[in-house]
């Protein structure tokens, strides 16, 4: 399983990287590869590239915020969560993620 | 650089039973620091911002935060309440608290960077533990700057 996301909030000050920090402890602690880019207040960090778009099962962005270059992600699956249930439910909304995307 | 927090911006055991008032509490310790241009500013858009969606984020922990230019220095406030508080839902009731305060325009990406280092920091279990076990005011600033380092 690859998985990628991309965090943003409001402000871009704490929960962008909340969020990134428990997207990537729950995948790597389920054995799945993550990449997690975040669009914050320091910019964009840790940004997926057209490599990294390779053999990725889903991406997940946050839908609090419109997010910087969607485009690239055309040909994936995407999942649109809430920012605050990545943080509070991380483990459960990952699993549901895959499950959706292991079934279609 | 100004350090983000010190041993004034740090409340063990602090003993009020509101959002608010513990919002407000907070602020004031950061104006008396001249952190603030403008407190009744800044706590309108902390308010503001709890108003939007609530900041509570899970396992007891409040992330209160205003970026204004009625804030001077990024400005990182930290409280434990005695008696955890409603901060989101009903359910969601917090005790570790930590204030934020962002100018609008940064001038240093330094600040943000710890911001987002602590941010992250949060997600650790075991950092949360530790701020628990102690009030001690020179525990908690050591804790929390091991973050900042």
């Amino acid at each position: 399983m690859k998985i990628l996301a991309v965090t943003a909030c409001p402000t871009g000050i704490a929960h962008t990287y909340m969020a990134a920090e428990a997207l990537e402890r729950e995948a790597k602690a389920r054995g799945y590869d993550i990449k997690v880019e975040t669009q914050g207040s320091i910019g964009i960090e840790n940004k997926i590239t057209s490599d990294d778009l390779v053999g990725a099962n889903v991406v997940i962005i946050t839908k609090d915020m419109a997010i910087k270059g969607k485009d690239r992600f055309k040909d994936i699956p995407i999942v649109n969560v809430d920012i605050g249930d990545v943080i509070k439910k991380t483990g459960p909304l990952l699993d549901m993620i895959v499950k959706k995307i292991s079934e279609d | 650089m100004v350090d983000i927090i010190d041993k004034d911006l740090i409340e063990p055991e602090l003993d009020l039973y509101s959002k608010e008032d513990i919002i407000k509490h907070l602020a004031f310790l950061m104006d008396k620091k001249n952190r603030l241009k403008n407190v009744s500013e800044y706590i309108k858009s902390v308010i503001d911002r709890e108003n939007l969606t609530n900041t509570y984020v899970g396992y007891g922990v409040g992330i209160p935060h205003g970026k204004t230019d009625a804030v001077n220095v990024p400005t990182l406030a930290f409280a434990k309440i005695k008696n955890p508080v409603i901060w989101g839902e009903e359910e969601d009731l917090a005790n570790l608290i930590f204030m934020i305060a962002v100018p609008e325009k940064s001038s240093s990406n330094e600040h943000l960077k710890i911001l987002a280092a602590l941010s992250r920091k949060l997600m650790d279990e075991e950092f949360k533990e530790k701020l628990l076990v102690t009030n001690s005011k020179d525990n908690l600033i050591k804790i929390l700057n091991e973050v900042f380092e």
